[in-house]
């Protein structure tokens, strides 16, 4: 009894401790954005859905290490079920990548080509299309600014 | 003068940190914020933030094998001449650092084989130690336009 009542009270000591975390980030959240979202980084990244055979994905944030294992199962989900074999990602929310992010983005482009689909980037910001650029990808995946032509793309 | 006068250090700063993805980003953002006194273009930024992603990336994933388990240290040093970033880690280390930095040399079919390159293609150098079952140092360094001496200084 004593036992469950003592864990009632730690479960109920780390709500306030949580909470208070939230609110103190609530505070600081307009001087230091940028900084607690690496922190914290509660908000949703990797957004999918599906219209017809295309699988429509939002990345949003840093396409880095913490990212490649969300967006790999989100859209795996699709292509390996066959629910999509045609794939657009919206990197126009990203605001840095690396070779993780490029490296999960490549995994997709092989396996779409498996599938004998197609994949597409759309309305990555100067910075990340410079990367995407030094990186050879742009060579093999078609990058475009808005969804409307990736889409005509996709066909 | 006798001291070399590129050697001669102007700022520093260390940091240690576990070896867990989200250690990554803060990693480049205090490198980012170290290297912001400098006057540096958003490209060169940008660049010094891949660079340390990479290093950083693969201190976890291939020194600690993606497991929480081990120690990664930055130091940062800024001498008027260049900038040098040193992540080092305690990790497996690397067998055949050549091959290591070859392009599209993956371990992982899921990942680019980019990492070195990006480092090779963002900084002036890149200069790796490394020993198996001891850990791998990795140094980037970055050269830096020479200072116009500030007025009153003379």
């Amino acid at each position: 009894m004593a036992t469950a009542f003592s864990r009632h009270r730690m479960s109920i000591y780390e709500f306030i401790c949580e909470n208070a975390l939230k609110g103190f980030k609530f505070a600081l959240s307009k001087q230091w954005q940028g900084i607690i979202a690496l922190v914290g980084g509660a908000q949703l990244r990797v957004s999918a859905h599906l219209k017809g055979s295309t699988l429509l994905v939002e990345v949003a944030g840093e396409f880095d290490m913490t990212l490649t294992e969300e967006f790999r199962t989100t859209v795996d989900s699709y292509l390996d079920t066959g629910m999509a074999k045609f794939l657009l990602i919206d990197l126009s929310k990203v605001t840095f990548i690396d070779s993780s992010g490029l490296g999960a983005i490549l995994g997709r482009y092989k396996k779409i080509q498996g599938l004998k689909g197609k994949i597409v980037l759309v309305g990555p910001h100067s910075q990340v299309k410079r990367i995407l650029n030094v990186s050879g990808i742009n060579t093999i995946i078609g990058i475009y600014e808005d969804k409307k032509s990736a889409l005509n793309h996709l066909g | 003068m006798s001291e070399n006068p590129d050697k001669k250090i102007i700022n520093f700063m260390n940091m240690e940190f576990l070896s867990v993805p989200e250690n990554v980003a803060l990693s480049r953002v205090v490198v980012a914020s170290f290297a912001a006194q400098l006057d540096m273009t958003l490209n060169d930024m940008e660049e010094l933030k891949v660079a340390t992603s990479e290093a950083v990336s693969n201190c976890i994933i291939h020194g600690y094998n993606n497991q929480p388990i081990g120690k990664v240290w930055i130091s940062v040093s800024l001498y008027s001449s260049r900038l040098e970033i040193t992540i080092k880690d305690e990790g497996v280390g690397i067998e055949d650092i050549d091959k290591a930095m070859e392009p599209a040399f993956s371990t992982d079919p899921e990942r680019m084989g980019l990492g070195f390159v990006f480092m090779k293609s963002f900084m002036d150098d890149v200069e790796v130690v490394s020993e198996v079952g001891k850990g791998t140092s990795v140094k980037l360094i970055k050269n830096l336009p020479p200072v116009k001496p500030q007025a009153g200084n003379r």
